[in-house]
């Protein structure tokens, strides 16, 4: 099918207005080849993250001061909030993606 | 000019990814149904295991050394190449993606690099690592040939840090001696013991052979490796891949198949796989060939069959190719064998848009390529196996099915696979 916003009649008065809808992956992935997806194993309160939430993992930017980064603990991938000075991690926390469902 | 940029043991160092634990360690990747090594990390070469060793063979050894063994798990390892490929094309607009593993990239397009080169593939390096978790070694030299012999140099020598540039002329020929002639691309394992007898031992040999000499003596592609050792580019750069000209879905089951039920399970699967990929280049199949075999080294009767058959209009659609598979299956089955292999493969490949819009406008009902157009896309966004052709079988125990019994999770095409991180540490 053609654009649909494409008019067969008159023109749309709203074309020169046209912009993009919004776009949910925009929003939480600025890197597609460096954002990874996680799943958190328990609740951080601080973070109002629960257990099973999906984590946006971004790999290409360095992680500072207070971000929630994704390290290696114990030969494991763990969270972390990055203390004064940067530390190398695995990656940053960017978002939380969770599907809602009512608490049984 | 070109560089190759090419992943460090790429099987073993996906399997890496999330698993640091794994750092360090030793790792071998298995390949379909478990067979033979197929990927090594740096520990289990040093230990001396050898590429397409038997696993049966070094299963014991492995064991000893506390080698993590893995099935290959391919979803994780497209996925990774397409990362590493995307990161590669942040930087540099030109990449040829060669194999999973490697990539073709045209450094002169770029007018930051013109000035240094090796410069600019170190910064590809750390960003590839940094954004996708994987170490690349870089090579770079006047054509593709030498690219390659320059990775292969950025890989083995450790004091190159990853990154080897290919000096012109005979600069390049202290290199090129170092570079055995099995292991210049592009030279067959045909031909490389038939190139020594007549003492061409190493790349720099065959850049000093005659051309005409090589033509007369070996084919056309030896003497253009040749004239690519001299910087003369003769296989330019390819961003597109070029459309297949045959497809070949074929397996080796898990378990011997006696059963025509089960045979016929497995050869759906195939077939449908088949023509998914068929549509995926966008061509029609002119013909399909069946085959299956008994293990030819086991103890029953061996017995080896296919049918080729002829489609009147080339077609894309599962229906028609998974239908006549079927067929063809009840014209080579025999009862009473035990069958290790089948397989089916689509030739006489055309563009179907061409063959739809042509030709043959009005003969296929219009129908089936939406119909056809929507399956894809349901099995593509909500996962394999949404849409299946009935004779693929919906039992859960398939003898017939690849032994993948240590396949790591799919921890970034499904959603119940994706990787566990641990909170934080309480603060004590």
């Amino acid at each position: 099918m053609a654009d649909p916003r494409s008019t067969t009649g008159f023109p749309s008065p709203a074309d020169p207005f046209r912009e993009n809808p919004l776009d949910i992956n925009a929003l939480l992935v600025r890197n597609k080849a460096s954002t990874f997806l996680m799943r958190s194993a328990g609740r951080i309160p601080a973070w109002s993250i629960e257990e099973g939430d999906i984590l946006v993992v971004d790999r290409s930017c360095g992680a500072e001061e207070g971000d929630l980064a994704v390290i290696t603990r114990d030969g494991k991938l763990a969270l972390r909030e990055v203390p004064s000075g940067n530390a190398s991690a695995w990656g940053v926390v960017r978002g939380i993606v969770r599907v809602l469902r009512r608490r049984e | 000019m070109f560089a190759l940029c090419d992943c460090n043991n790429f099987y073993a160092s996906c399997e890496r990814l999330f698993r640091p634990d794994l750092d360090h360690r030793p790792v071998v990747v298995l390949s379909n149904n478990d067979g033979c090594v197929i990927a090594r990390s740096a520990e289990v070469k040093a230990l001396g295991v050898s590429m397409g060793a038997p696993y049966f063979k070094e299963e014991g050894r492995l064991r000893y050394f506390g080698v993590e063994v893995f099935s290959s798990n391919y979803p994780l390892y497209e996925d990774v190449s397409r990362r590493v490929s995307d990161t590669l094309r942040s930087l540099a607009p030109d990449v040829e993606t060669y194999s999973i593993d490697e990539a073709f990239l045209r450094v002169e397009a770029l007018p930051r690099s013109a000035a240094d080169p090796e410069g600019f593939c170190r910064r590809l390096r750390e960003r590839v690592l940094r954004w996708t978790g994987m170490t690349v070694s870089i090579g770079l030299g006047a054509t593709k040939t030498l690219a390659k012999a320059a990775n292969r140099i950025a890989k083995q020598d450790p004091s190159r840090e990853g990154v080897f540039a290919m000096p012109d002329g005979e600069e390049a020929d202290p290199h090129l001696e170092g570079i055995d002639i099995g292991d210049v691309w592009g030279v067959g394992f045909r031909n490389a013991p038939k190139l020594r007898r007549f003492g061409i031992k190493t790349a720099e040999g065959l850049k000093y052979t005659d051309e005409e000499w090589l033509k007369r003596r070996f084919t056309i592609s030896e003497a253009r490796t040749s004239r690519e050792l001299n910087g003369q580019v003769c296989y330019p750069f390819a961003e597109a891949a070029k459309p297949r000209k045959t497809i070949r879905v074929s397996r080796s089951f898990g378990n011997p198949v006696e059963d025509l039920h089960s045979l016929r399970e497995a050869v759906s699967h195939f077939a449908f796989s088949a023509a998914e990929s068929l549509r995926r280049q966008g061509s029609a199949a002119g013909k399909m060939h069946l085959f299956l075999m008994t293990n030819p080294f086991g103890s029953g009767p061996g017995y080896a069959n296919g049918i080729t058959a002829r489609f009147d209009v080339p077609t894309s659609s599962t229906v028609e190719i998974v239908g006549r598979a079927m067929e063809c299956l009840e014209g080579t089955f025999v009862e009473g064998l035990a069958y290790k292999k089948a397989g089916v493969i689509l030739t006489d490949l055309a563009d179907a848009a061409y063959l739809q819009g042509h030709l043959f406008a009005g003969v296929r009902d219009p129908r089936e390529a939406k119909l056809m157009r929507v399956m894809d896309r349901l099995n593509l966004e909500l996962g394999k196996g949404t849409i299946f052709a009935a004779s693929m079988g919906i039992h859960g125990r398939r003898s017939w099915v690849m032994r993948r019994g240590r396949v790591s999770p799919r921890y970034t095409t499904c959603w119940e696979e994706i990787p566990a991180v641990i909170p934080p540490e309480e603060a004590p």
